[in-house]
């Protein structure tokens, strides 16, 4: 479904990302996990076309995105949940799913029904402004941004950073439910434990290039990672 | 007409509510700009003068029917809005603030010094007069009567437009986040180009009821454009409802101070109020 | 040695030959509201006069090199003007000028450089009173004598047309808080408390203010019979429209110069709610009767409107074309000619030994006043102390000279008919 093939970008003069490639099947969830720096958010920020790439490609169900322009990546069916979340603070957090919405304005009501649903603690929340929401309130409310445009690809770049321990694990069975919807989900996450119980696959990033790759299992027993960052 | 009941104090106050609504009017425009693009709009008058001199062409020199010259001219000033922000304000969004207001000051200059080459330096007028309204012994503008209606209906408009629509809910949004409003499926730059029509559009409403009681010529900016820009920052600049609220305490200590103290006293009243929110609350009345 | 010197003094003949002009620098507005207040009038009078006389040959053999400067109907401007007219343009003469705003910070600093400056259309008191002025010079009348006039004409006709002695009417002063205004409403004051008026406002506002209601308001509650109006252009249609959705009431509106004077445009706004306003103003060249005038005086009006309304087309010339006209004339027919010949040359000394000995009679200018101007050692020294303004009445849209009664051209209108916008 996507694909990213030799992929490099930078900020100005310094490059971040180098020659990485990666692939998502459809329906599949998979993680990037990597370091502090290491260049997960500017992968993000490439595929969403928030930056042009300096070298590569990106291809979308078949279709390279190179010619897209920044606002149409959605309507192609790419949601990002960026990083920090991101909510507009002063609007409420129904507006914020508005926004969300902002290409598909028809199925707008059939989707935030699904989105309450899904988040019922925002349906009680709505229409407080989204800068006065707690942490994981506000990252409920970008997550269901996100899904209000009814995306193919969900991008979430860490969920679970900045919340608090509790919090996080009900974060992580949220992403586990949508996964389990069927979305395609492709996750960044320094939370190596608790990410790969979620996903069937994932990536190394170290620098800025992509340094291993396999199954969650194979991943979570590698002895490099085992050390590194599982601190075992 | 009893002693303690000052038939002539109320027509004072009920002035001061007609100014009030002018002024308002006068500043939606260049709130919304603010609020939306972070960019103050210091030749904002100016864009009204130059509503004035369209409904005035299109209406004297070229018969067309009043109202139909004044949708032009909104349509006119919106189009200045939006050229203005493609030409100037464009290059210099990620500028600093100060060449920000170098740049529409130097339109500012630039646009008084077309309009005294383009139309002469001679007042000119519509030759409209609307009657006014009596009662009793008070008698009112009907043309600040329609003015204060229409900023009324302007800012209801406007409130429903931002609060219930998307685009107005976008144009709220990208004030507080211009870098993922692509992730929304937003182009800010066709949000900014249409914001920017939109303060014309305002613009030009302000233009066609200032027509309706001032002569218009090159200089007209100067009577409107600082008291415009004080009411918006005493209201909190970009903020709509206190550049609302702002105008009609402002217009209250011009029209009831004037009344009680010399004409130029309830204009230095007003000023002084100004300086004193300002060190109050920097930010303006209902600024955050 | 000896054809040395003739060599040098011959090279420098032949230097001053070709120079042969006199530099005049002129600061009119061509821009901001004071331009259509009457100072781009004052200017093409002013131009026209040149054009004349360098027609002619110029002045005693020079040409006249004018150059014009636009003020912006700025005060910092004009002063900055005049600075680089006399620094860099190194002119000989500084002249024109419209506001008197400009006028009174401006005398001093030419005053301080010891350049000569002739003004023409300002008219406050205050630019010459108690200042001591040396090098300035004004043929036109003066503010306080405006403010007087008004009070001296309604006090003439109290009786007669407004049945009432004077000190039972109630008279209003509203004006512009510029030092023009200021200084009518000052002088509309005394002379109107010597005839026993009685004032009942008298108010200040500015000439940029957006809005006039709270005046109205008070005026309305002051009930005055007759107004007196001093103020520039913008400032006295937002007052008269104001005036009138308010439902003002009073028996005759009298202004001052300015604005009042341009009625062509008051016309356009107000149509017939301007009829019987008054103005006062110096006269107006082509309304006066050329009876009064010494001989050829009125050919020179009669070329003045011919010039002005090649340029501006028909219509009503207003009296600021006179006064950049007339004064500017006085200034090469007499003084720059006196200087040359008797005091040999056009140095600020000579001009203002020259000016001093100006002895023109009454009827000796096309706007009718002679010109002598006050000694030094007077507290008005540099102004003319022949000048003096007129009243004038426009009734459907013509200005006739009511006031005063030596140069009347016809009876007043007063108070306002029955029927009028503005009569009670
Ligand atoms: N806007 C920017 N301008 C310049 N350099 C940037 C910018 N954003 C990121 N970088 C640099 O690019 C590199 C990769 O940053 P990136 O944000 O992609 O890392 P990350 O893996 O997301 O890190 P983290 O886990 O801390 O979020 C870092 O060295 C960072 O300093
Ligand atoms: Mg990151």
């Amino acid at each position: 479904m996507l694909r990213v093939a030799e992929l490099s970008a930078g900020y100005g003069g310094f490059q971040a990302l180098f020659d990485a490639s990666l692939e998502v099947n459809a329906g599949e969830a998979v993680a990037v996990i990597g370091p502090n720096g290491a260049g997960k958010t500017t992968l993000l920020r490439v595929i969403s076309k928030l930056i042009s790439p300096s070298a590569g490609d990106v291809t979308f169900e078949g279709r390279s995105l190179a010619a897209v322009a920044p606002h149409d990546v959605v309507a192609r069916g790419i949601a990002h949940v960026p990083e920090n979340r991101r909510l507009f603070p002063r609007l409420t957090a129904e507006e914020n799913l508005r926004m969300g919405a902002y290409t598909s304005r028809r199925t707008y009501a059939e989707r935030l029904a699904q989105v309450y649903a899904l988040f019922p603690r925002l349906r009680e929340r709505r229409h407080q402004p989204a800068g006065t929401l707690s942490g994981g309130e506000q990252q409920m409310c970008a997550i269901a941004r996100a899904l209000m445009s009814g995306p193919k690809l969900l991008l979430l770049d860490e969920p679970s950073a900045g919340l608090a321990p509790v919090v996080v694990q009900s974060i992580f069975e949220l992403v586990r439910r949508i996964c389990a919807e069927g979305y395609t989900v492709l996750i960044v996450e320094q939370n190596i434990r608790q990410v790969l119980k979620v996903v069937s696959r994932a990536y190394l990033l170290e620098a800025g290039r992509i340094v291993r790759s396999g199954s969650a299992d194979e991943l979570r027993t590698a002895p490099e990672i085992q050390k590194a960052y599982l601190g075992l | 007409m009893s002693d303690i009941f000052d038939v002539y104090l109320l027509e004072a106050v009920l002035n001061g509510l007609l100014l009030g609504g002018l002024l308002a009017l006068l500043s939606l425009g260049l709130n919304l700009v603010f609020g939306v693009i972070d960019v103050v709009w210091i030749c904002y008058a100016e864009l009204i003068m130059c509503g004035m001199y369209a409904v005035y062409y299109l209406h004297v020199q070229y018969h067309w029917p009043l109202v139909l010259a004044m949708l032009a001219a909104i349509g006119v000033v919106a189009f200045l809005g939006w050229l203005l922000h493609q030409l100037v304000i464009r290059p210099v969004l990620n500028a600093e603030p100060i060449n920000q207001l170098l740049v529409t000051g130097g339109v500012l200059f630039f646009l008084q010094a077309a309009a005294t080459l383009a139309f002469g330096i001679e007042f000119k007028n519509l030759g409209v007069t609307l009657p006014s309204v009596r009662l009793g012994e008070m008698s009112f503008s009907a043309a600040r009567l329609v003015a204060f209606g229409a900023a009324l209906g302007g800012v209801i408009a406007l409130w429903i437009f931002l609060s219930k629509t998307y685009l107005g809910t976008a144009i709220r949004a990208i004030s507080q986040d211009r870098a993922i409003m692509p992730l929304m499926g937003v182009d800010p730059g066709r949000i900014f180009a249409l914001t920017s029509a939109l303060g014309g559009a305002l613009a030009g409403l302000a233009a066609c009821l200032l027509v309706l009681q001032y002569d218009i010529h090159p200089a007209i900016g100067l009577s409107f454009g600082p008291i415009t820009f004080l009411i918006c920052v005493l209201g909190g600049l970009g903020n709509m409802l206190g550049g609302f609220v702002a105008a009609f305490i402002f217009a209250q200590f011009i029209a009831v101070g004037g009344f009680f103290f010399a004409v130029e006293w309830g204009y230095v009243i007003a000023f002084i109020f100004f300086i004193a929110v300002m060190f109050w609350r920097p930010r303006g009345i209902l600024g955050k | 040695m000896r054809l040395f010197a003739a060599a040098l003094c011959a090279f420098a003949l032949a230097a001053q030959a070709q120079q042969k002009e006199i530099k005049i620098g002129f600061i009119y507005d061509v821009s901001g509201p004071f331009a259509g207040g009457g100072s781009e009038p004052a200017q093409i009078g002013t131009k026209a006069a040149i054009d004349m006389f360098n027609e002619k040959g110029g002045v005693m053999g020079y040409k006249i090199n004018a150059i014009f400067t636009d003020a912006q109907s700025k005060v910092d401007v004009a002063i900055n003007e005049m600075t680089r007219l006399v620094d860099q343009e190194k002119v000989d003469i500084v002249a024109g000028v419209y506001s008197s705003a400009q006028c009174v910070p401006m005398v001093q600093q030419t005053e301080s450089r010891k350049k000569f400056l002739w003004l023409n259309v300002c008219i406050a008191t205050a630019v010459f009173k108690d200042r001591k002025l040396n090098y300035v010079f004004r043929p036109q009348a003066h503010s306080d004598q405006f403010g007087a006039w008004s009070c001296d004409y309604i006090n003439y006709y109290a009786k007669s047309k407004f049945h009432s002695e004077p000190k039972n009417l109630r008279v209003a002063i509203i004006h512009e808080d510029g030092p023009y205004g200021v200084g009518v409403a000052a002088g509309n004051e005394s002379q109107c408390k010597k005839h026993g008026m009685n004032i009942v406002l008298k108010e200040g506002y500015s000439a940029s203010a957006p809005d006039l209601s709270s005046l109205v308001t008070k005026l309305k509650r002051a009930r005055p019979d007759v107004l007196l109006h001093t103020g520039y252009n913008p400032d006295i249609t937002l007052f008269l429209r104001q005036a009138k959705e308010q439902g003002l009431r009073v028996k005759a509106i009298i202004g001052h110069g300015a604005g009042h004077s341009q009625i062509d445009k008051l016309r356009q706004t107000f149509g017939e709610d301007v009829n019987y306003f008054h103005s006062i103003d110096p006269a107006a060249g082509q309304l006066l009767d050329p009876k009064t005038l010494k001989p050829g005086i009125w050919d020179l009006t009669q070329e003045m409107v011919k010039r002005y309304q090649a340029v501006k087309g028909p219509g009503e010339l207003p009296p600021h074309v006179s006064m950049g006209f007339n004064n500017t004339w006085i200034l090469l027919n007499d003084v720059l000619p006196r200087a040359i010949k008797q005091y040999g040359g056009f140095d600020s000394e000579a001009l203002r030994k020259a000016a001093l000995d100006t002895d023109i009679p009454v009827g000796g200018t096309l706007q009718g006043y002679g010109v002598k101007f006050y000694p030094p050692g007077h507290q008005l020294s540099g102004q003319n102390e022949r000048a003096f303004p007129v009243v004038m009445q426009y009734v459907n849209g013509r200005a006739r000279i009511v006031w005063p009664r030596e140069v009347q051209t016809t009876d007043p209108v007063l108070p306002f008919p029955k029927g009028h916008s503005f009569a009670p």
